[in-house]
């Protein structure tokens, strides 16, 4: 347990590294959530316009 | 030697014909389907390889202990956040001497995920500067031209929407993005013509880098990843902004609703 906390806290720089890492990580799944969301609404809305 | 020239001819003459072919809407969507699901599965195994290996197996720096670890994801935002501003450049080119539409729209998608690459480059490096220098931010020339590089990307993307028209749009935002191409090199030799905090370049293709094996491995394959993941999120919403574009085609309601009227 001591291990993981100790490999958490990074030398005293997990301060630092997590949030750094955090945003990139939060950024890239928003970007893919965001194209995909894009994709699925373009579909919905060529299918609405050619139904007319 | 007369049989080389002339095979090398043939090989410039395919590739221009490659481009214009390219430039129809209908051929890039489906030639784009071609590779985007390759891009996809690449960035999905490399990237998260590549993350991890930084985080968990690459060993601590000698000064800066684990703190270094954030340049796994700093060094490939940074890198993204120039390269495709130089790719866009290209773009801003083939839109403004040939007036390839797909160029355009490439161009735009290519300044919203740019604009992305360089934000993350700067809170990645300010959470990075904290320790190492102290202070959150300073006017360091480095810096400074980075923010500049993420203005520049605003204004493309604003310019882009001011305009009714979306072509006219288009051409805006490729005039400043050629304007603006100015910025990369200062960029790039700051570190060199001012004196300042940040430091040098670790990597450069004429010479040997100066990093460690076990960073640099890590450090390569992100930036691979990063590429991949960017140019796989370009390509899929150009796709999609071409379908809505190009709404009255045929192609597209086939695609849509699956009645092909040619």
């Amino acid at each position: 347990m001591s291990n993981f906390l100790q490999s958490l806290a990074m030398g005293g720089y997990g301060l630092y590294v997590w949030p750094a890492y955090g945003f990139v990580c939060v950024y890239l799944v928003m970007n893919l959530l965001g194209m995909k969301m894009r994709k699925i609404r373009a579909e919905k809305l060529l299918k609405k316009w050619f139904k007319r | 030697m007369r049989a080389r020239i002339r095979h090398q001819f043939f090989e410039i003459t395919d590739m221009w014909k490659l481009l214009y072919q390219l430039a129809s809407p209908r051929t890039f969507y489906h030639f784009s389907a071609k590779f985007h699901k390759g891009l996809t599965v690449a960035a999905a195994i490399i990237l998260p390889v590549a993350l991890l290996w930084g985080l968990f197996i690459a060993p601590p720096d000698y000064q800066q202990g684990d703190a270094y670890r954030i340049m796994f994801v700093h060094v490939p935002s940074a890198f993204l956040s120039m390269a495709l501003y130089g790719w866009m450049s290209f773009l801003a080119v083939l839109l403004q001497v040939w007036r390839i539409k797909i160029a355009g729209l490439l161009l735009i998608e290519a300044a919203k995920i740019g604009a992305g690459m360089t934000l993350l480059a700067l809170i990645t490096g300010s959470i990075w500067g904290r320790p190492m220098w102290g202070s959150w931010w300073v006017w360091d020339a480095r810096l400074t031209s980075e923010l500049i590089l993420l203005f520049l990307y605003i204004a493309i993307i604003s310019s882009y929407k001011l305009f009714e028209h979306q072509e006219a749009g288009m051409r805006m935002a490729a005039i400043l993005t050629l304007v603006g191409f100015v910025d990369l090199p200062i960029i790039h030799y700051s570190v060199y013509w001012w004196n300042t905090l940040h430091q040098g370049a670790s990597l450069s293709v004429f010479s040997t880098p100066k990093i460690a094996m076990p960073m640099l491995f890590p450090l390569l394959l992100s930036i691979l990843g990063f590429l991949l993941y960017c140019f796989c999120l370009i390509f899929q919403n150009a796709r999609t902004a071409l379908l809505l574009k190009e709404k009255r085609q045929s192609w597209v309601k086939a695609l849509m609703i699956g009645v092909h009227r040619e």
